[in-house]
């Protein structure tokens, strides 16, 4: 065996833990193991079938029954690949008539229902021992795993007929709604062609079942002899040994100086359980101080487990036009005049750039400058002085401001209720009680206000009269030039009298 | 190497290693639970049938509850351990070895659904073949492992003789990496189980480190284990 090329940790396991690597072993083989299987049962499958066409319930019972067969190309696979020399297809196959002519008579008969016969088969296979001395060795190797191989085989049988059923769940599963199948018809059914399709099916099953069932049983062989033979620690010996060896290697190509430096090591070491003084003599304690410490600190973190290091390539092309250094490093890959034009165009860029940055900036301050006005600060003081500011001519697309207003605005409004142009008339009692309270009582609108906001801001600026006024015209105006629905005229005489008091009397009377 | 260790990194730089479970014991292990799981409602059965139909609506309760927060139920009160588990020595962790808490005993119980399909678990087993870990898809979705309790290697070692310490001391001849030391302790500990004749051959292998031959080397190879524990 050669030890040092094992391909799996060697380790004393749980014989639970032996299986769950044996599962680990036909995942990691699994295409050679799998080809192994069909090349040496897919032809037999096939001969059988024909052969015994007529009665192929017996064709698939002798496929079962051939099975330990089949299952030593897998071990015989699995034995090799251990040690790192996987064997090929063509080298099994080669391999194989010898192995299956190995004790088959008593594997095909006696043996053929035990079950542990996973972990029995490397056994007789890789150890080659029969009758008495097989025994003896099957009951050293049983006595804690057995249990396993037990219960690994009656799963394996398990779970190879729940593969069967979950194949034909799938196609059921899969068929669409309304295509009904009478499945206990096509299960029971005496015809040949479903009788083989379904002996396929057994077979698929158990093709994916076996090695995985083999690799486990050799995973379960493998760990008990780890255990009883110390695998582990033969392996763990050799390297021991080889670094016990190390200094001695060196001895050739070492100096003088230092063979003399081992000699002495050795004989020291030699003496040293039998030398009193070397014994005794107390360890050297390192007095530790903050400065020795900080110094063996740095020494430590200098270490290059303590960095980081990051190699980033770049284009040669990029690197030459790296525009940092270049005063230092000459382009050798332009020619002075296209440096400088790249030059040229990189600070035009810049510029150009910078340039798109300010306009951005002007652009939106533009564009929010009345949300700007309103939310900076000394936006209050601003909003003060704008009594000073010149009345807009147009709010809300309504002409506003004296001069699109009549003298008379009264008699106006009057004349036009009169004539029947009721809209016209009350936009402009509504237009000169806007400009009014613009005018004298320094109300400012904001061009995105709605007639409540209107109302609402009248409310909060000027007295009770004029708000109550203001309130009561504007319901009259919206429910007109929305609404189309024209106010009594008698509530229209009540509201001209009432401008006439508030903006027109009292105007005088200072 | 070829293993079935599933290796954590703490935050501190310590590896801890988990090792999760194969599908054999964990299919053993929700067998035991199944049928556990049937003689419970059997027994309830027994006495509920007695009530008509009102007994089969509190049975057929039951069996949803119990189909569906059995597990749950355990993994969160009982550290991640159902009855069946706990016969296998075998239990839940999240995949980064903590507990397993509400959501992800939920997740990995309900995604049973999933792994159930089409027949038997078939989803779940072909999942845990494929993983590497042997994780079905409910535990990939919910991150979480089922591992090993303990460790065969620890009782193993646990046997260990008193003979050995008999043996006297002697110090290491050459400085050993941990590694070196731990096999010779290794040693130290199973010699007992193994033949003399493997011993001899194993002390063997190490001659050039004992300088003796057959029985004298496994005695002297006892010895510096002996050394290393710190006996004199």
């Amino acid at each position: 065996m050669q030890f040092d090329r094992i391909t799996v940790e060697v380790r004393p396991r749980s014989p639970w833990e032996a299986l769950d690597l044996g599962i680990m072993m036909a995942r990691e083989w699994w295409w050679p193991l799998l080809k192994a299987w069909l090349a040496v049962s897919l032809p037999v499958f096939i001969v059988l079938h024909l052969v015994l066409w007529n009665s192929p319930v017996i064709a698939i019972t002798l496929m079962w029954w051939l099975k330990p067969l089949w299952e030593r190309a897998i071990l015989h696979i699995l034995s090799r690949a251990l040690f790192g020399e996987l064997p090929s297809l063509k080298e099994t196959l080669r391999a194989f008539p010898s192995l299956a002519r190995r004790q088959w008579l008593a594997s095909l008969t006696l043996r053929r229902l035990s079950l542990t016969r996973s972990m029995d088969l490397p056994v007789l296979q890789l150890e080659g021992l029969a009758s008495k001395a097989r025994s003896l060795r099957l009951r050293t190797l049983h006595k804690s795993s057995s249990n396993a191989a037990f219960w690994l085989t009656t799963v394996a049988m398990h779970v190879e007929m729940a593969l069967y059923f979950a194949v034909l769940m799938l196609v059921y599963l899969f068929l669409p709604v309304g295509v009904d199948i009478d499945w206990f018809q096509v299960l029971s059914s005496e015809e040949n062609a479903l009788v083989v399709g379904q002996n396929f099916l057994v077979y698929l099953a158990m093709s994916l079942i076996a090695p995985f069932y083999i690799a486990c049983g050799f995973a379960l062989y493998l760990n008990r002899r780890t255990v009883l033979e110390a695998w582990d620690i033969e392996l763990a010996f050799r390297r021991l040994r080889s670094q016990v060896d190390q200094p001695r290697g060196g001895r050739r190509t070492g100096s003088r100086a230092a063979l003399s430096i081992f000699w002495v090591t050795i004989l020291l070491a030699g003496f040293a359980p039998h030398s009193p003084a070397l014994a005794e003599e107390p360890p050297v304690r390192e007095v530790l101080t903050a400065s020795s410490a900080q110094l063996t600190i740095e020494k430590i973190t200098a270490q290059e487990a303590f960095h980081q290091q990051q190699t980033t390539s770049i284009p040669k092309w990029l690197d030459e036009l790296n525009l940092d250094d270049d005063e230092e490093k000459p382009s050798k890959l332009l020619s002075p005049w296209m440096r400088d034009a790249v030059l040229f165009l990189a600070r035009a860029s810049e510029l150009i750039l910078w340039l798109v940055v300010l306009a951005l900036i002007l652009i939106f301050a533009h564009r929010y400058r009345d949300w700007l006005r309103e939310h900076l600060p000394g936006a209050g003081a601003r909003r003060e002085n704008s009594a000073s500011e010149a009345v807009p001519s147009v709010l809300f697309g309504l002409p506003v401001g004296h001069d699109s207003l009549p003298d008379d605005v009264i008699g106006q409004v009057q004349s036009g209720w009169r004539d029947g142009e009721h809209r016209a008339a009350l936009g402009l009692l509504y237009r000169a009680t806007l400009t009014h309270l613009m005018e004298s009582h320094a109300v400012r609108f904001p061009p995105s206000s709605t007639e409540g906001e209107c109302v609402a801001l009248v409310t909060r600026n000027t007295c009770h009269e004029v708000s109550d006024f203001f309130s009561g015209l504007t319901s009259q105006w919206v429910q007109l030039a929305y609404g189309h629905r024209i106010p009594p005229e008698a509530r229209v005489e009540a509201l001209c009298s009432q401008w006439q008091h508030l903006f027109v009397e009292k105007n005088r009377e200072p | 190497m070829l293993d079935t260790r599933y290796a954590i990194e703490t935050p501190e730089g310590i590896d801890i290693t988990l090792r999760p479970v194969g599908p054999l014991p964990r299919i053993l292990a929700y067998t035991v639970d199944l049928l556990l799981r049937w003689a419970v409602l059997l027994v309830l059965g027994l006495f509920l049938t007695y009530l008509g139909a009102f007994g089969i609506g509190i049975i057929s309760i039951l069996y949803f509850l119990m189909e569906w927060f059995y597990p749950v139920f355990f993994e969160v009160y009982r550290g991640g351990v159902t009855p069946g588990k706990k016969g296998f020595g075998i239990r839940v962790v999240h995949d980064d070895g903590t507990p397993v808490g509400w959501s992800a005993s939920l997740i990995r119980n309900l995604l049973r659904a999933v792994d159930l399909l089409p027949f038997a678990y078939i989803a779940g087993l072909v999942s845990m073949v494929l993983d590497g870990n042997f994780r079905r898809l409910g535990d990939l979705a919910a991150g979480t492992l089922v591992v090993y309790q303990h460790d065969a290697a620890l009782r193993l070692e646990s046997v260990a003789g008193s003979a050995a310490e008999k043996a006297g001391a002697r110090v290491l001849p050459i400085a050993l990496d941990r590694d070196g030391q731990r096999a010779l302790l290794n040693f130290a500990d199973r010699h007992e189980t193994l033949s003399p004749q493997r011993q001899e051959e194993l002390a063997a292998i190490l001659d050039n480190l004992t300088g003796e031959q057959g029985k004298h080397g496994v005695a002297s190879l006892l010895k510096i284990a002996n050394g290393l524990k710190g006996a004199q």
